[in-house]
């Protein structure tokens, strides 16, 4: 530790500037050096040492133990969890001590769930007062499961406590907007089974909140459940840590799958995992989807031996789609993360939960635009070097490369071969619209897979504009083929697509497909519309 | 022994008092970590990590507005603000550092495509994080140049559809767009729709050009399922 001290100190000295004698040179360094070696892993390893935790601060916001606010009572994290009991709902009739007792913070009024930034509602954003929760006559805000303000109320609780947690590790959230938080919203189908829930930042437009939309109205109704609200969090948290810069931009303009849209989901599972201890997420929402079956979390941060549990069989391209899933890549993500989680509560029990967690959102906070896992992993590095002094670097080495992620991968010589079409858009009445979308196959040449593929769309000379500028594909193995489009496996939602303006000139326009990877040269191919 | 023992604690103090002791620190932070923001006619010009010699304490948010704002005042040449863009900075806390996230105005129109992202550290030291500010040319704001938005409608109507739930036929703003690699921004209706090209068509957010009524840019919330 002490040697990591003094590398890191001895940059402060500015030769350049130094203006002193050779003994007062020789004074600096023997001092500095000296109390470097006295220091030792203390004041001088500012650099690279976080501060310490509130560690019971922490607890008391992850054990809910605060005592201020109105009361409220609610099961947490939802009946499933909170009794084992797999086959109960919330039309069942639930009473006494199941319900937890716990006190809703910070609210501008004892009257509305919401404060300064939170504003809960039920189904848009412009709901009335006189439709939303309110408190009984003892002041306490006490409903049925299946009472739309028990959502309401869940939906308080669960978002204060975990921004409220995410603070005292210190981070601050972007509070420009306010969150809306619609627990029974209205959709494109009102269809009461149809379970969703949706985040929001709407990027483009300063004058709308950030949103949160839980759709269903089933006896395992999304509102119901807190890890519903702490996965949703997670979303938004990620934006507010990096800036808004977009680790998921082309995701958010509409591309199937990505890398950084993976990491999104993985960051929002983590932060809800590892909150709750429980290294799962979801049993309850699960109920839901025929495909779970009861008593499954959606997803979980640990082993299963699945095909979450090595990277290869998440990130390989199949002919089918299959992998072209954030969720896939997301739940092995989570699941490196857990790994790092544990090595870090061995190393230090009771508190390392909180280390764990911070360094991760450190290292969260430091991905860029359209991010990756290969920067994930560069991110944690640094941030572990920046907070810890570089103590965990090889454990997360480690959780990666156990976990299936190659740290070398062996680059490919010839670019990949791409043929590709236009295609203008149709509408539902099959008439021509101002998009346009391109049908390709593209196929590996070389002896290596390619690592991370992706497609972009640019324009040559502003005429058009890229609007899904990116799509992803994974890895793609050696002598295999990519087709979208053209009666091909996969359809042109999974293609670039650019817009005109209506009547607008763009005949001659150029544009460039590209094709990147992170092993080999671009494929880069020009055309004109 | 004691003598000795004196002599170090003689030149420890001598670390300490020395004048001129400056905080430039390029190691810390390998600078290809956060090439990916810069425009490319910059990188050949500025050093994209730049620390700067601030020695002031950095302990509330607002030390870390004004460190940064000392900082883009500097450093004139590495942003080229132009004097019609005002830029309104926020503070975003972090264990490693606090960082400063200007975003860009043009007569309080905001332009969306446009940042600047500082790091500050404890010692007052500021590094650009990401920078995607351009000097682009004034927007001209004459409204009678402009379609109405029931024109961009009449445009796109076969593209999007207008009255669908949540869609709307009112803009929800307006902004000054700025596409990624452009040297000039276009002001846009900000319109929630329904993107009609779909299967299942999914509620957007679209950004469309007032001169000429074409998509630039399109924004979807996360779905789950």
């Amino acid at each position: 530790m002490q040697s990591k001290a003094l590398r890191i100190e001895i940059t402060h000295f500015d030769f350049a500037t130094m203006k002193s004698s050779t003994l007062k040179l020789l004074a600096r360094f023997i001092g500095g050096i000296t109390i470097l070696t006295l220091g030792g892993c203390g004041r001088f390893v500012s650099e690279c040492g976080g501060l310490p935790l509130n560690t019971a601060r922490l607890a008391q916001i992850r054990n809910s133990t605060n005592n201020t606010g109105s009361k409220a009572y609610l099961i947490t994290p939802n009946p499933i969890d909170a009794t084992g009991n797999i086959s109960l709902n919330s039309l069942n009739s639930f009473s006494g001590s199941i319900f937890d007792s716990i006190f809703l913070p910070n609210m501008l009024t004892a009257q509305r769930l919401e404060n300064d930034f939170l504003k809960v509602r039920i189904s848009t954003v412009l709901d009335g007062s006189d439709i939303l929760a309110t408190p009984n006559s003892n002041g306490e805000y006490a409903f049925d499961v299946s009472d739309v303000h028990y959502g309401e109320t869940m939906a308080y609780h669960s978002l204060t406590n975990i921004q409220n947690y995410v603070e005292a590790l210190g981070f601050s959230t972007i509070k420009s907007r306010p969150l809306y938080v619609m627990v029974k919203s209205e959709g494109s189908t009102n269809n009461p089974a149809d379970v969703n829930a949706f985040y929001d930042h709407n990027y483009f437009d300063p004058n709308l909140p950030r949103e949160l939309k839980l759709f269903g109205d089933t006896a395992y109704a999304p509102r119901e459940d807190r890890d519903i609200y702490w996965h949703e969090f997670g979303h938004y948290f990620l934006e507010s840590i990096t800036s808004e810069r977009g680790v998921d931009f082309a995701g958010d303009s509409g591309a199937v799958f990505t890398e950084g849209g993976a990491i999104h989901e993985c960051m929002a599972d983590y932060g809800a995992e590892s909150l709750s201890g429980r290294g799962y997420l979801g049993r309850w929402v699960a109920r839901n989807f025929a495909d779970y079956p009861a008593g499954s979390p959606l997803r979980s941060a640990e082993y299963r031996n699945d095909d979450f549990d090595n990277f290869s069989r998440v990130s390989q391209f199949d002919p089918s789609g299959k992998n072209l899933d954030r969720y896939r890549i997301g739940e092995w993500c989570t699941r490196v993360l857990w790994d790092i989680r544990k090595q870090i509560v061995k190393e230090n029990p009771g508190e390392g939960q909180y280390y764990a967690d911070r360094m991760i959102f450190a290292a969260a906070s430091l991905l860029k635009r359209d991010t990756s896992v290969t920067e994930l992993k560069t991110a944690l590095l640094q941030a572990d070097e920046t907070l810890n002094c570089g103590i965990h670097g090889r454990s997360v080495a480690s959780a990666f490369s156990s976990r299936g992620f190659p740290s070398d991968v062996p680059p490919f010589i010839y670019p990949l071969v791409l043929r590709a079409k236009l295609v203008w858009l149709k509408n539902d009445q099959g008439q021509r619209t101002n998009e346009f979308s391109f049908s390709f196959t593209l196929s590996n040449p070389n002896a290596q897979s390619a690592r991370n593929v992706r497609i972009s769309l640019e324009s040559l000379d502003g005429r058009f504009s890229p609007t899904i500028y990116q799509q992803a594909y994974g890895d793609l193995g050696s002598g295999k083929t990519i087709t979208v489009g053209e009666n091909g496996p996969l359809p042109l939602s999974y293609s670039v697509q650019g817009s005109v303006a209506p009547n607008g000139n763009y005949q001659g326009s150029r544009f460039i497909l590209r094709i990147k990877s992170e092993n080999g040269p671009d494929t880069v191919v020009q055309g004109g519309l | 022994m004691k003598k000795t023992f004196l002599l170090l604690i003689i030149l420890m103090a001598v670390y300490f008092f020395e004048e001129n002791i400056t905080f430039f620190n390029h190691s810390i932070v390998p600078q290809s970590n956060f090439a990916s923001e810069v425009p490319l006619q910059k990188k050949a010009t500025a050093s994209l990590f730049q620390w700067v010699q601030q020695p002031v304490k950095i302990e509330t948010p607002s030390d870390a507005l004004a460190a940064g704002e000392r900082f883009i005042k500097g450093n004139e040449s590495l942003f080229l603000i132009r004097p019609y863009h005002q830029l309104k900075g926020r503070v975003i806390e972090n264990p490693m550092g606090m960082r400063v996230k200007y975003e860009v105005s043009q007569n309080e129109i905001p332009v969306v495509g446009m940042e600047i992202e500082l790091q500050i550290n404890s010692l007052g030291k500021v590094a650009v994080l990401s920078n995607s500010y351009h000097p682009i040319e004034k927007v001209e704001l004459n409204r009678d140049s402009w379609l109405s938005l029931a024109e961009v409608i009449e445009g796109q109507e076969q593209t999007y559809k207008f009255s669908a739930t949540g869609g709307s036929s009112e803009a929800d703003s307006i902004v000054i767009y700025v596409e990624p690699g452009k040297f000039r921004g276009e002001i846009a209706y900000n319109v929630s729709v329904l993107d009609a090209n779909k299967k299942n068509p999914v509620m957007a957010h679209a950004v469309f050009s007032v001169m000429s009524g074409q998509v630039l840019a399109r924004h979807i919330a996360r779905s789950e399922f």
